[in-house]
């Protein structure tokens, strides 16, 4: 009888961890995909600036369908979590939300008039930036696996200075 | 006679800039600087940054010229040609100037007085004053307050703003004893909307008071995804069970399950109707929509969703919604977006038709880029709106006023 107590001790935080990773899936939220650090725009500016690192933004909303389907099936595969997390400060974006962020500028504004000033007009929207936060890419829309390795090889490649993505892409 | 005729010919050399059912004035600078790292920002919950109170506009919002974000307020008589010169509003706490204020209101009072409130050193304060100066500041809510709403009728004036309730944001509603010049306002207790812990977020509140009671609006968070809720409370007693405001479009069974609705705006016009107005994103390849409702029943219930803007905004992102109405029964949504290649604020308001096709205001349309709206219809049906404007990011920015008389039949 303890040592079943023992080993269901043991098991509750692996359970709750797990229920913590799946809830948000389960409600059908667009909260940044599990299994990878997201940080606040400005936090992730900063770190890219002093790191030298490029940035990858995710300006996503809550309920947002489209956000759901790419965590579900383009985020979760562990290549894409591989080459993203070594190459890039990651940030999220709740793009409907009123939580405050102060950009390089100095200028404090919420979430939702970034979303405003970079023009995301739909969620997903991913940013790839410089780590000066100056805009590399802009890619809208859910996006696939292939589409997300392409757009790595594109931006951490640095082929984005000589060419367009068509060219790189040879199409 | 001479001198007659020449004041005539200048007139005719200076024509108001005509629009269709409109005519608007000449562009009056509210707030600018020159100074770098200087940002102007006009947002509220419910987009309430300007009222016209008898004879006197008031325009209220947040800039950074001291190093730190501050409230500022400015009048001018509707007559007159500019704005005074602005008074700090967020002066109240100890080392205000040290405290970052945010998401400024202002409503009408009469008799060229107003409410003003704000969010400001984790609180939200109000306080009433006008073009002789302001009255004490009164601090409410609890700590972390913030994104608070004014409105005002003949029956009663309140404040709603949110306030962590456990791990979320909830709704509260005070209501607001006015006690005249040079005295503070007193709150009464300020009671959830929904009684009911919050099941996830409720943010950014708009209200409208008629003569039937107060109606709150808000984004709520609890079906995992947001819905705008509306609920409606006679004066003086508690608020009836919340009901959705927009009709959710469902896009998909499997993924995620909101068609994305945000900044709810409420206004009264008529006699006690009320208008919503808001962002939608439920035709997701065209972005936002400015979608609305009203109420005929003085806020207890809204009618069908209408999209506001015309047909042919529909395939642009539509941002920053404001309303205001007016007893003769005008009214009217002014909000930006950028369908002649930079920003402008484009104006639609109801017709025995519905709502009439879009309109961008001359003085706030054109070269540069015209954002955030904010809205406020007079005793008269005249449309005071006032906008940020800036020529590109990171250039200075300037926050402008202008007036327009309807030239048409209503």
């Amino acid at each position: 009888m303890k040592m079943r107590n023992q080993r269901l001790r043991r098991a509750l935080p692996l359970f709750a961890i797990l229920c913590m990773t799946l809830l948000p899936v389960a409600n059908g939220r667009a909260d940044p995909p599990a299994g990878y650090t997201f940080l606040r725009y400005d936090e992730g500016l900063r770190i890219a600036k002093r790191d030298g690192k490029r940035v990858f933004a995710y300006f996503g909303r809550y309920g947002c369908g489209f956000c759901d389907k790419t965590n579900k099936e383009s985020f979760s595969n562990a290549e894409i979590r591989k080459l993203y997390t070594e190459h890039y400060v990651l940030v999220y974006v709740d793009a409907e939300s009123g939580r405050r962020l102060q950009l390089p500028s100095g200028e404090t504004i919420t979430e939702l008039e970034l979303g405003a000033m970079m023009k995301t007009l739909v969620t997903p929207y991913f940013l790839y930036l410089e780590p000066d936060g100056q805009v590399i890419h802009k890619v809208p829309g859910f996006q696939t696996v292939q589409a997300f390795l392409d757009f790595d090889r594109y931006i951490h490649g640095g082929h984005y200075k000589k060419q367009t993505l068509s060219q790189f892409l040879g199409k | 006679m001479g001198r007659m005729l020449l004041c005539g010919l200048g007139l005719l050399a200076i024509p108001p800039a005509i629009a269709a059912s409109w005519s608007f004035g000449d562009k009056i600078t509210v707030a600018q600087t020159s100074k770098p790292r200087t940002f102007h920002h006009v947002e509220s919950s419910g987009r309430k940054n300007i009222a016209v109170s008898g004879d006197t506009v008031g325009v209220i919002w947040e800039d950074n010229r001291s190093g730190v974000p501050q409230v500022y307020v400015a009048f001018k008589p509707i007559q007159s040609s500019a704005f005074e010169s602005p008074w700090r509003a967020s002066d109240a706490p100890p080392r205000a100037h040290t405290l970052a204020a945010y998401e400024p209101v202002i409503v009408a009072l009469g008799g060229g007085r107003f409410l003003m409130g704000w969010e400001q050193s984790s609180g939200v304060w109000v306080r009433s004053g006008g073009p002789q100066g302001l009255d004490p500041a009164v601090k409410l809510g609890s700590a972390e307050a913030g994104q608070i709403t004014l409105a005002t009728g003949a029956r009663g004036t309140y404040a709603a703003w949110t306030q962590p309730h456990g791990r979320h944001r909830q709704i509260v509603v005070a209501p607001i004893t006015l006690r005249g010049p040079g005295k503070a306002v007193r709150a009464g207790a300020a009671r959830p909307v929904d009684p009911a812990p919050p099941a996830d977020e409720q943010l950014y509140p708009t209200l409208a008071v008629t003569t039937k009671g107060v109606t709150v609006a808000w984004e709520d968070r609890r079906h995992g995804h947001t819905v705008l809720l509306t609920s409606f409370a006679e004066h003086g007693k508690a608020f009836a069970a919340a009901t959705e405001l927009n009709e959710v479009v469902q896009k998909s069974t499997t993924y995620g399950r909101g068609s994305g609705v945000t900044r709810a705006t409420l206004a009264v016009f008529g006699a006690d109707q009320v208008g919503a107005a808001w962002m939608d994103k439920r035709n997701f390849s065209t972005a936002y929509d400015i979608y609305g409702a009203i109420s005929r029943d003085g806020g207890r219930r809204f009618g069908k969703n209408e999209m506001v803007q015309d047909s042919f905004g529909e395939n642009f992102s539509q941002w920053h919604p404001a309303i205001s109405g007016a007893a003769d029964g005008t009214l009217a949504v002014a909000w930006d977006d950028d369908r002649d290649g930079s920003s402008d604020i484009q104006l639609s308001w109801r017709t025995a038709d519905g709502w009439s096709e879009d309109l961008a205001v001359p003085p706030a349309s054109g070269p540069g880029e015209q954002v955030h709206p904010a809205v406020a219809l007079d005793s008269r049906g005249n449309l005071h709106l006032i906008w940020l404007d800036y020529l590109e990011k990171g250039q200075p920015t300037r926050i402008f006023y202008v007036m327009g008389k309807r030239t048409e039949a209503r």
